[in-house]
This record gives structure tokens, sequence and C-alpha cells, in this order.
């Protein structure tokens, strides 16, 4: 996520506030980001709608500006039946390989003789 | 609170570090370069290459630049399971392990995986497999290539082209003075340095971290990283388990180090450089999963692994993450060349082209392929291309060649027709689950595909393959 000011401040003297909240009103809301920075790389959220929203603060914490109007991110995951049924194709994908190298391994130990006559 | 664009390390401190290590490595690769007299010394270090070698040899070569970058990366995007998820490419080591001893067996004089697709399927099997190969090969040397010069970027402001064109060039010139046995030697001491390296700063990094700190920010900043449920970092498990063995089972770079270990070694081999290599994931992982309760901002993701290392144990931190990324990019770097340069020669070049084995001719046509390819890697980095997308488009290709291996190395009925097939279905599911579900499915679906395609095909085969004829 990436912010940007719209005024002619120096940005290296700033402090950016990024807060995050499940609703748009940030009546419960906790700061992802307190820094110079000017972006962010958020991972990890669980399924579900959030609002983010910036402000800038001075040297002395003096709010340089108000809250930005708030960012909405819908967060969605792959769908459980899809899930489920590829997790167990690739389960039964991993044990029929490991199954057949290994039977194909103890076999093959049987025939040493055939291959270097 | 950090920003990513302040390097950890001053620049001259960068160059320095370069310098003195890309000049031991091209030391190290003329003085045990010496002893190749033949071009199967030059090729597969005479074919008698120890544990010792051979195991250090395997793990330094699964530890790309990817591994030091990408690892962090599935740990921040898909929390404790994405760190398993990296670590399954250490299964692919373990099942080569048998594999290379039926390789040794089948065909003791043999050179390259490509040899064998010849020799077991026939020219179209083959051709389809050269091109996987290639495709694969240079994606993976391109995708280390950007990855070294972004993190020498990150690490140390080395501007991004010259820290790729430094890195290309101390790797070409001592595959070129020494092939195999250059090769061989530096990945000794580069994966102790490695292995060193990580678990001194993933252990660190565990020390100076609060375990209860780094669960409760999780909790309630990143709550889908710590759960056992997430559906992506699911998925990924199996897809990377399956690109894993795809890239570990058909390429030359393994195929060439089971040809160059003596033949009762390359199991174990094979075997410990997985045991070695698959905590190596989890640790570089562990160190980006702690990046949020340590208050470093992570910017791009790429970086993430280096930027808190570099954070938290500072220009100590710095210096040793710089110096791993360096051995983790040499060590694959050479080896992929060294194999590559192989797998074109005997199978392009000398099957296909016919050009002349004489071996003092053979070996001046082996380094003249090194740095074309090493040129070539160098062009494609100047793109800068996005990592992931690098790597996992080759993942699909490389998936479908899995079961027409092994199929082709224990089951005397496969077919070159299912063969051809298994790749070409394989492929190209897999290509189209990647672009219309998500990467993280595009290896999976291939594997599996290709398997169904060789299992549905063995009772239509009439013909017993006669595995004399690998012998050539």
């Amino acid at each position: 996520m990436e912010w940007d000011l719209t005024s002619n401040h120096d940005p290296s003297n700033l402090t950016f506030i990024l807060q995050q909240s499940s609703d748009a009103s940030f009546d419960s809301s906790i700061v992802r980001y307190e820094g110079p920075d000017q972006a962010t790389y958020l991972s990890g959220l669980a399924a579900g709608n959030y609002f983010f929203r910036v402000m800038a603060e001075g040297p002395q914490s003096a709010a340089l500006s108000s809250w930005s109007q708030p960012f909405e991110l819908q967060v969605v995951f792959v769908g459980t039946h899809q899930v489920i049924l590829l997790s167990l194709i690739g389960l039964a994908g991993f044990t029929i390989l490991v199954v057949s190298i290994m039977v194909g391994h103890r076999l093959s130990q049987r025939e040493p003789k055939v291959l270097s006559s | 609170m950090s920003d990513g664009a302040i390097t950890l390390l001053d620049p001259r401190l960068g160059w320095a570090l370069l310098c003195l290590f890309g000049l031991l490595w091209v030391f190290l690769g003329w003085y045990w370069g010496r002893r190749a007299s033949s071009v199967d010394d030059f090729l597969l270090a005479g074919r008698k290459v120890g544990l010792a070698l051979g195991t250090a040899t395997a793990m330094a070569t699964w530890v790309t630049s990817n591994t030091v970058m990408l690892a962090p990366v599935f740990a921040l995007e898909k929390g404790l399971w994405g760190m398993v998820a990296y670590s399954t490419a250490s299964f692919g080591l373990f099942l080569f392990a048998p594999l290379s001893r039926r390789i040794r067996t089948l065909m003791p004089e043999g050179h390259t995986s490509g040899d064998f697709m010849r020799l077991r399927y026939g020219k179209w099997a083959w051709y389809l497999f050269l091109v996987i190969s290639m495709v694969y090969s240079v994606a993976w040397l391109v995708s280390m290539g950007t990855a070294g010069g972004k993190l020498m970027e990150t690490l140390a402001g080395i501007p991004y082209f010259h820290g790729v064109t430094a890195i290309l060039l101390v790797c070409v010139i001592y595959t070129l003075f020494g092939g195999m046995y250059a090769v061989i030697g530096t990945d000794f001491i580069q994966s102790a340095i490695i292995l060193a390296g990580v678990l001194l700063v993933g252990s660190l990094v565990v020390i100076r971290t609060d375990l209860r700190a780094l669960y409760d920010t999780m909790a309630v900043e990143q709550p889908s990283l710590i759960n056992a449920l997430m559906p992506v970092a699911l998925l990924s498990l199996f897809n990377n388990m399956f690109f894993g063995f795809g890239e570990v089972f058909h390429n030359n770079v393994w195929w060439s180090r089971a040809h160059a270990m003596r033949a009762e070694v390359a199991p174990r081999a094979f075997f410990l450089s997985g045991l070695l290599w698959f905590p190596i994931p989890i640790a570089a992982g562990f160190i980006a999963l702690s990046a949020t309760s340590l208050g470093v901002n992570v910017i791009d993701p790429n970086t993430v692994g280096p930027l808190v290392a570099g954070q938290v144990l500072g220009k100590l931190g710095a210096v040793l993450v710089f110096v791993v990324v360096f051995c983790s990019l040499a060590s694959s770097i050479d080896s992929l060349l060294a194999a590559t340069s192989d797998l074109l020669l005997q199978d392009l070049g000398k099957k296909i082209l016919g050009i002349s084995s004489e071996p003092s001719r053979f070996r001046l046509y082996s380094k003249f392929i090194i740095i074309l390819l090493g040129f070539l890697t160098w062009v494609l980095c100047a793109l800068e291309m996005d990592l992931l997308q690098i790597l996992f488009l080759s993942g699909p290709l490389v998936a479908s060649a899995i079961w027409p291996i092994i199929a082709g190395l224990y089951w005397n009925r496969a077919h070159w027709l299912a063969a051809v097939l298994a790749m070409l279905l394989g492929s190209a599911l897999g290509l189209w689950a990647y672009f219309q579900i998500g990467w993280y499915t595009a290896s999976l679906i291939s594997a599996v595909v290709s398997m169904a395609v060789i299992f549905v095909s063995v009772p239509f085969c009439r013909q017993t393959f006669d595995w004399k004829k690998l012998h050539e």
C-alpha cells in the first residue's frame, strides 16, 4: 500500500500513520504503520472487508493533515471445496509418486545381474 | 522503523566483499581446475566425487538466491505453511537418492539427462524434453541473476546492473577455468558458509525476538499467517513439492552430479543434502515472520529476509547476509552453467548437430557455450522481470517430466508416445491452471495430468524395453 502528499511539504521530516479498521467509521482500529516511509506491504489478513486511512504528522507530532479518505480492501480466499479437492489430489499424487519410487527401487535391486550381462 | 530505500552496508564495503570473494572463487576455480585433464574430468569431475563433496555440492546448488529471497516471501505471504511449503523442495533431493542409484546402474557411462530421454524414449520425447529443460534452466539462471542484482542493491547500494554483471562475470570465469572440479570444490566451501550463515542469522533473530509478542502481533495484524487452514498456503504446499520434484528429477544439474559421484556414494549424498537443506527455508522464513513484531517496515517483500537481518543484527548481520547471498548465488549459477553447457554440448552439439568429439575441441566448445549462456543470462537480467513469475511459470513444464522419468527408469513398459503426451498435456494444462486458477496449482495439475497419462498408457504398451539399450 502506497500513499503520497498532496501538499508541497518535504516528506523526509514527516511521520505517517496508517490505521486499519474493519468498519468505515474507524470506531475500533489498530495502527498498522507509523514512520517516515510512504509505503508498507500488507499480508496475512483474514477474509473480510478492511478500511485503511493515513495521516501525516510534523516534527513535534503536530498533525499536518487530517485523515485521508478511507480506502476499502476486500480479502477473498480460494473456495473451500476447491482447496479440499486440490489438496486431496495433491496428497494422492504425492503418495503414488513415493510408493512408485520405493517399489521401483526395491524391485530394481533384484536385477543387477541382468543389466550387467 | 526502517526505510527500505536505505542500504544496510556502505557500497564500498559491498564492492570490497564482492571483489574479495570473487577473486577467491576465481583462484580456487583455477587451482582445482588444473586437475581436469580429460573431457570427463572437465564435465563430470572424473566420476569419482566422494560423500562429503557430493553432499556439499548438492546442498549448495539447491540453496539459491531464490531460497534466500523467496523463502522469506513465502513465509511473509503464506505464514507457517509457507515456510513448510518451501522446505518441501528438499523432498526432491530425498527421492532423487534412489533414482541416482538407478541412473548409475543403468547408465554407468552416461553424461546427461538428455541422454536418458533419447535412449529410453527416442527423438520426439528427447526434443520436447530438451525444450522444457532449456526453458527452465534459462529461467532459473535469470531468476538467480535478477535476485542477486536486487539483493546487492538492497544490501549495499550496488547498482542493480553492476551487481548482476559482477556476479555473472565471476561465476563464468571460474567455471571456465575448472569445469566441474571447480564447481564442486567451491560448492564445498560455499555450502559451509551458507549453512553456518543462515543458521547463525536465524538463531540470532530468534534470540532477539520475543516469541510471545510475535504471536500476539500476528494474531491481531496477520492472523492468516498462523492459520493452519490458510487455503493458498495449503495448496502451495503440494504445488511447491511437485515443482521441486520436477526441478530435481529432470534437470541435468542433478543428473551430472549423479554421474560425477562414485556410484555407491550418490544416494547417500543426495539424501544427506536434503537433510541439510530442509531447515534453511524455515530459518530464512522465520526471519521474515518476525518483521512486524520487530517493527521493521517491509516495502518490497522480495527483500524482507536481508532487510530484517540487517535491521536486527546491524552491520554484522548485513555482512553475513551479503556473504551468504553471494555464496548461494555462486554455488547455483556455476552448477547451472556447467550442467547446462554439458547438456547443450552433448545433446544439441554432438547428437543433433554432429560436432567433433575430439577432446581438445570438445572442451573448447564447452567453454564457448558457458560464455554464451552467461551472456544470454546477462542480457535477460537487464529486463528485471518479476521473480515469482519467472520461476513459477516454468513449474508446470518441469512437473510434466516427473512421471516420464520415474516410469522410464523403473518400468520397462513405458512407451515413448505416452512420455510425449504426458509432457505435452501436463505442460499445457499446468499452464492453463497457472493463468486460470493461480500459480499455486500449476505444478500440481501438471504432475497429476502427466501421471494419469503414463498410468493409462501402460496397459496398452506391448513393447518391453531392453535396459541394455541405455548402455551407450
